[in-house]
């Protein structure tokens, strides 16, 4: 099921010092929802990057970009409000 | 008369109930005896003796002072012209703690009638009298205010609120002051909240408060201090007894009630302390006042019933060095949805301040501030307000990451049940452990959000929802003057 | 007006946004009391889960009450108690039984001139109360936790003080008499006599009883409508009236004057029935039913303390005195 339907995590842009509720779609894409978690911290607490791309890491490892957060929610079992990190890729 | 030789006469009135069974008197999820024998109790004692005939003189003349004061200030018209930092600590003081008082009111009563030694049913009733005054004095000066800052408003409105600092203060208050067993409650209040917490809240703000000019303020916080002193020498005895027989229990106890005094400080005392307070007034650092008044005085006590030092102690001291600072960013972030300004308090002079008594706060906030700063200085204020809400702790309800700094930020979860529970922190999870059933029913504001409590689902909603009207809804207390010193 | 148009218009408020509709200046009384319990205007009680035992408990104890209004913040104690005012009218208060005491008792050494069944007689009607009014004072704290509204809660919190003064007074008047016949070990029987003489078991019963009390309507009519003011008929009034007769001003002196206190909590707890009866008038029914249950106790707390006035030379009915007063209470509170 990756349809266009709302699923609630927490995401925590690496950096910034507290995670945000963020309502993502289960049809996200991995750089869909970075940029929906990066919009709370980067360029409001820490600075943004010319050209920088993000990436997503869940339990400190990264998810490949084309993995929607449908397909990471079954395969996972996650609960709503799971953690979710966004970083630089660098 | 000397009073002592009376005094036993007034308080030592047990008799063995006939008529009523004693588990019906004196049901344990009120009287809290748990696993300590009834005729442990007798050895219940309080140094600090009074006699009711004593009391209402004291306090008559007290309140003769205290009001005097107030009536003087206020035609004076004082208030208007003290420091904005100063205003918002006492807006957001009145706000927290008026209702507080009036709850402590119910837990002293709760005392009087369910306590397992007649002395300390007797001594509660003091405190009961005490609460009131209390209450009536910080609405009595806050209704005064009113026509100069509508935020005193919240005195009396508050507790009634979704406002989530409210919602924090009340998520631990309401358990321990009035949804707690007498032993517990004493133990919590009394002995780690009252000790610790109204000597920084209460005596060091009346200091702060009188630098500041505020002279009503300070009197009256000095003034409701000379009380506490006396009811909070309940926690002293109870604790002492519940530690000689249910080691375990006490220690949990003060653990779990030092840790959460610690948020509860995070939360009103360290951003007043070290934010708020004009810089060129603050004595202590909110560390430095911690680590003299509360740390000392809490290892102290441990000591003296033979109990350890809290098992979380590194972390205790590693949040004593970010928690406030956490919540202060967060607070001023967010500050639409509190009932005052907030006070930024990073102009480059209190930045050297914080640096100088926070070694590591550039590093840990002062990177955060600067890009809060370019946006004002680029006009760009839509940066520097929150399009959505913070992840927040299913214990404290404070901000995920609020009890240390973002380098240390990381998850701690327990699944319970059918729901995943968050965490700031270690401890806040070891509390949660520690009587699952007692906290797994509660629902956070986030998670009340996502249950559509809040309607509409934005930040109109949530502002309706948290009871702030316009006229009281934060902005940043010197309308971002302090911004220019970075400015190019 | 808790705000007049030209405030509004500048967000100025001139009082708790809570009291705005008030229609005038609120008194100081109001200022200090009003909506200060914020755990009854929501439907959870505390800011714990559901399910906990605590707001489990208030909720069926206190907001799920038979006797309910739509708002009991609109009830106000006809003496207007504030913190303030309480300690300026019992200091006035504490300062006359001080004189009383001094002058009496330590002065004229009136406790050496008393009659040895007039002794009999303290010892076992006067100093034994400690043990009672500690058990009023316990009752008057659970009324004070479990009201529905500050301005009830606060109102059975001073009562809860006046309790205590009782008690201390009675402590003081036990040394003395101590002091003054040491051969009879005043205070030391009080214990025994509470639990064991056969008078003094219907007040201990109906005392005893009230610790069962739940429910904060319950503990109202039982403690406030019942057992109080037939514990204080006899034990105050009547015993002041046989003090005089025996010629012992103090004790005719002190019971009088703690009399006032029993009758401002007699004052509140009229006004606050008649109150409940005038904004819901099914609330009659439901006080009624607590004082048909209530009552019997009260009248056996009488009997046995009338008989206990009688053995010691009382010639009044004092029990038709104390069950007409509990009529006359109930009669003005509406519910008799």
């Amino acid at each position: 099921m990756a349809g266009p339907q709302p699923f609630a995590i927490y995401g925590r842009f690496v950096g910034d010092f507290v995670p945000h509720l963020v309502s993502a779609l289960m049809s996200d894409t991995m750089p869909e929802l970075a940029e929906k978690v990066a919009v709370h911290s980067v360029g409001r607490r820490l600075p943004a990057r010319p050209g920088g791309r993000y990436q997503v890491l869940l339990d400190g490892k990264v998810i490949p970009d084309q993995v929607t957060l449908g397909e990471l929610i079954a395969e996972r079992r996650l609960p709503p409000l799971s953690w979710f990190d966004v970083s630089w890729r660098d | 008369m000397n009073r002592d030789e009376w005094y036993d006469l007034a308080r030592d009135l047990d008799w063995t109930l006939s008529y009523v069974d004693e588990k019906q008197a004196f049901p344990d999820e009120w009287t809290g005896a748990g696993e300590v024998p009834p005729s442990a109790w007798k050895d219940w004692d309080e140094p600090f003796r009074a006699s009711y005939r004593e009391y209402v003189r004291v306090q008559r003349e007290k309140d003769a002072g205290a009001y005097a004061v107030k009536e003087a200030f206020k035609r004076a018209r004082g208030f208007e012209r003290l420091d904005p930092g100063h205003q918002a600590a006492a807006m957001m003081h009145m706000g927290a703690i008026a209702m507080v008082e009036q709850m402590a009111v119910t837990m002293e009563a709760r005392f009087a009638r369910f306590a397992p030694s007649p002395r300390w049913r007797n001594i509660a009733v003091y405190g009961m009298l005490d609460e009131i005054r209390h209450a009536q004095l910080n609405l009595s000066f806050s209704h005064d205010l009113l026509k100069q800052a509508p935020q005193f408003d919240w005195a009396n409105k508050a507790f009634h609120t979704n406002e989530w600092g409210v919602v924090a203060i009340r998520h631990f208050l309401d358990d321990t002051l009035l949804g707690s067993s007498c032993v517990d409650s004493a133990v919590v209040t009394n002995l780690t909240l009252e000790h610790g917490f109204t000597n920084m809240q209460f005596v060091a703000f009346a200091a702060a408060a009188m630098d500041a000019g505020d002279v009503s303020f300070s009197n009256m916080l000095s003034s409701i201090q000379t009380d506490e002193a006396r009811h909070a020498q309940q926690g002293f005895p109870t604790a002492g007894i519940l530690a000689r027989f249910d080691r375990k229990r006490a220690q949990d106890l003060l653990d779990a009630s030092f840790w959460r005094s610690l948020r509860l400080f995070h939360l009103l005392t360290g951003p007043a302390m070290d934010y708020y307070t004009p810089v060129h007034l603050r004595k202590h650092s909110f560390k430095e006042f911690m680590t003299e008044w509360v740390v000392h005085h809490h290892l102290r006590v441990l000591e003296d019933m033979g109990l350890a030092k809290p098992w979380y102690w590194d972390q205790f001291m590693l949040s004593l060095e970010h928690g406030h600072h956490a919540v202060h960013i967060g607070t001023w972030f967010w500050r639409p949805t509190v009932w005052f300004n907030p006070c930024a308090g990073v102009s480059r002079a209190e930045r050297e301040w914080l640096v100088e008594k926070y070694p590591g706060w550039e590093d840990s906030w002062g990177v955060l501030w600067d890009e809060i700063i370019r946006n004002v200085n680029a006009e760009n204020m839509g940066k520097t307000y929150p399009e959505t809400l913070p992840a927040l702790c299913n214990l404290c309800q404070l901000p995920l990451g609020t009890a240390l700094d973002r380098h240390h930020l990381r998850p701690y979860t327990t699944t319970y049940g059918p729901r995943l529970y968050h965490f700031c922190s270690e401890p806040c999870q070891w509390i949660f452990g520690l009587d699952p059933e007692r906290y797994a029913g509660h629902m956070n504001v986030v998670e009340r959000f996502l249950a559509g409590q809040i309607q509409p689902m934005n930040l109109e909603g949530a502002l309706e929802w948290m009871g702030i009207t316009r006229d009281v809804m934060g902005n940043d207390a010197f309308q971002y003057r302090w911004a220019k010193d970075y400015a190019r | 007006m808790g705000e007049t148009r030209k405030d509004a218009a500048k967000g100025r408020l001139r009082t708790w946004s809570a009291l705005g509709q008030l229609g005038r200046t609120p008194t100081e009384y109001e200022i200090v009391t009003h909506a200060m319990n914020h755990t009854t205007t929501r439907p959870l009680p505390l800011e714990m889960g559901p399910g906990t035992f605590a707001n489990r408990y208030l909720r069926r104890h206190r907001d799920e009450a038979a006797t309910s209004v739509s708002d009991w913040n609109r009830f106000r104690d006809p003496d207007e108690m504030t913190y303030r005012k309480y300690n300026r009218v019992q200091d006035q208060a504490e300062t006359f039984v001080d004189r009383v005491l001094e002058e009496y008792a330590d002065r004229r050494q009136a406790d050496r001139s008393h009659a040895p069944e007039w002794l009999d007689g303290l010892q076992a009607m006067l100093t034994p109360q400690r043990f009672a009014v500690h058990g009023l004072q316990m009752s008057a704290a659970y009324l004070a936790q479990i009201a529905p509204a500050s301005y009830i809660g606060n109102a059975a919190a001073f009562q809860t003080g006046d309790e205590l003064r009782r008690v201390q007074r009675l402590a003081q008047r036990t040394l003395q008499l101590q002091l003054a016949h040491p051969e009879r070990a005043f205070g030391n029987t009080d214990r025994e006599r509470w639990e064991r003489d056969r008078d003094w078991q219907g007040a201990r019963r109906a005392i005893e009883r009230t610790f069962a009390v739940r429910d904060w309507d319950e503990a109202f009519v039982a403690l406030n409508l019942v057992v109080k003011p037939a514990f204080d008929a006899v034990f105050l009034a009547g015993l002041s009236t046989l003090a005089r007769r025996h010629g012992d001003e103090v004790d005719a002196l002190l019971l009088e004057t703690l009399l006032a206190d029993s009758q401002r909590s007699a004052r509140w707890s009229r006004a606050l029935a008649r109150f409940a009866i005038e904004q819901r008038p099914d609330n009659r029914a439901a006080l009624r039913l607590h004082l048909a249950a209530w009552r019997p106790l009260g009248d056996e707390l009488i009997a046995g303390g009338s008989a206990l006035l009688a053995r010691f030379g009382s010639v009044r009915d004092d029990g038709a005195v104390a069950r007409g007063a509990l009529d006359a209470l109930a009669f003005e509170a509406g519910v008799g």
